[in-house]
């Protein structure tokens, strides 16, 4: 596993365990903060495996790059 | 207690927002297209700018009182701008994720080859933390500082950079014909130059807001000239074969800085002003974003902040398989894509502060009828 993923995880942690142990987070706040916590560990998952989402990337670079492309033809 | 900044901060920051970023590579588009007349760019940008920014501000300065009320959580809360907030927080996405991977290749290429990108990004966004969290007060001021020694390094760029000037690369001059081709450069850099408008989600922390237009006037012209002294030191010290080839030209030019036998690496000093600097255009960034987030579920709070801070650290990487696909991204897909963005987010503002004006009115008018 790569260090910096390690190194998130760690103060994921860390985060988790003061947020919850000093109340912090009122109930109804816990949602968002499962949601983002969960969403940083899938993200550093998707790294660790190695698969990108430059599919967007490729999206947007086809979209409005063929738009920029064109302003350069003309 | 709402927190303040001073116009000179404000001049700073939208300074910073428009170099910090742009001096890295985008150098290299514009020479691309506009060849050698390339310096002009700049200058020609300006008024655009200034039209922008008196379109935001308005021509009177009777939008004071509205200015104070938009984006103050809690009141009104409408549709407008909470389409304004969700097209302001997907800029301030954009924007931090292609200006911290445009960081972590600069660093990963030139400064710390053997490090890791991940444990580069991890590093970078720690900082980029505990910067934003101390909240906008603390990114103006820390942005003020370091802008400050940045301005006065550049300043100096010029004379430490006097026996390498070849004016010969300048030549043949601007003459109509190179006007389509800076126009196209223009088109280029704008999305860049108008990153500027993120200083719409701070107007009612300007204190006195009087003269904050005139303070993002003065901003936008710093910027610019600091832009301009990159491009024609480019153009002039190294020619536009070289800056047009390099991937990061503006760093290749402060490498020519060779004044004397002992003081030759003075290009690390530089990066070390540049760095602060860049990094509080992120922390700002961060900081714009979890605004926009604190307003949807209202309450002004960072304490979602690390983890919001993780995930567009892990975007960074995830979103541009190589330092390739980056540069694609920032030269052909962002000038089209920002400038939309930009576009829509001035209408939005141009909207929501006639519909609360409009409000007003009809408000004063039940007081006095």
């Amino acid at each position: 596993m790569n260090i910096g993923v390690i190194v998130v995880w760690l103060s994921l942690i860390i985060y988790l365990v003061i947020m919850v142990k000093t109340k912090v987070i009122e109930k109804k706040e816990r949602k968002w903060l499962y949601l983002l916590v969960m969403i940083t560990i899938g993200f550093s998952l998707l790294f660790t495996l190695t698969i990108y989402l430059n599919g967007v990337t490729t999206y947007l670079n086809n979209f409005f790059g063929r738009l920029s492309r064109m302003v350069v033809k003309t | 207690m709402k927190q303040k900044i001073s116009n000179l901060q404000v001049i700073f920051l939208v300074a910073n927002f428009l170099f910090a970023a742009s001096v890295i590579s985008l150098p290299q588009i514009i020479v691309q297209i506009g060849g050698q007349n390339s310096w002009l760019v700049p200058i020609v940008m300006f008024p655009f700018l200034v039209l922008l920014i008196y379109l935001i501000f308005g021509k009177k300065e009777n939008h004071q009182e509205t200015f104070l009320r938009i984006f103050s959580i809690g009141t009104g809360s409408k549709i407008r701008e909470k389409i304004l907030l969700l097209f302001f927080s997907l800029f301030a996405v954009l924007t931090f994720v292609h200006d911290l991977r445009a960081l972590i290749d600069f660093i990963a290429s030139y400064l710390l080859p053997n490090t890791p990108i991940d444990m580069l990004m991890v590093l970078s966004v720690f900082v980029i933390l505990y910067i934003s969290m101390a909240g906008i007060e603390v990114i103006a001021r820390i942005n003020a500082i370091h802008f400050f020694i940045l301005l006065i390094v550049l300043t100096l760029l010029p004379f430490l950079l006097l026996n390498e000037w070849e004016l010969a690369n300048l030549q043949p001059l601007p003459s109509l014909k190179a006007v389509k081709s800076i126009i196209l450069s223009v088109y280029f850099s704008l999305s860049w130059m108008g990153e500027m408008v993120l200083f719409i989600i701070i107007i009612a922390n300007i204190n006195p807001l009087k003269a904050a237009r005139k303070a993002v006037i003065t901003g936008t012209a710093l910027g610019l000239f600091l832009f301009f002294l990159i491009l024609f030191l480019a153009i002039v010290v190294l020619g536009t074969k070289i800056v047009r080839e390099a991937t990061y030209p503006s760093y290749i030019l402060v490498q020519q800085i060779n004044l004397t036998d002992f003081l030759d690496r003075l290009d690390l000093v530089i990066v070390a002003v540049w760095l602060p600097a860049f990094f509080s255009k992120l922390a700002y960034l961060l900081f714009a974003f979890n605004f926009c987030l604190s307003y949807f579920y209202k309450s002004n709070t960072n304490k979602f902040l690390l983890p919001v801070g993780w995930i567009l650290g892990f975007l960074s990487i995830l979103l541009f398989k190589n330092n390739m696909e980056h540069l694609h991204f920032s030269f052909y897909t962002w000038n089209s894509l920002g400038l939309c963005l930009e576009l829509v987010i001035v209408l939005l503002f141009l909207l929501v502060r006639k519909s609360l004006k409009n409000k007003d009115k009809v408000i004063s008018e039940e007081k006095h009828g």
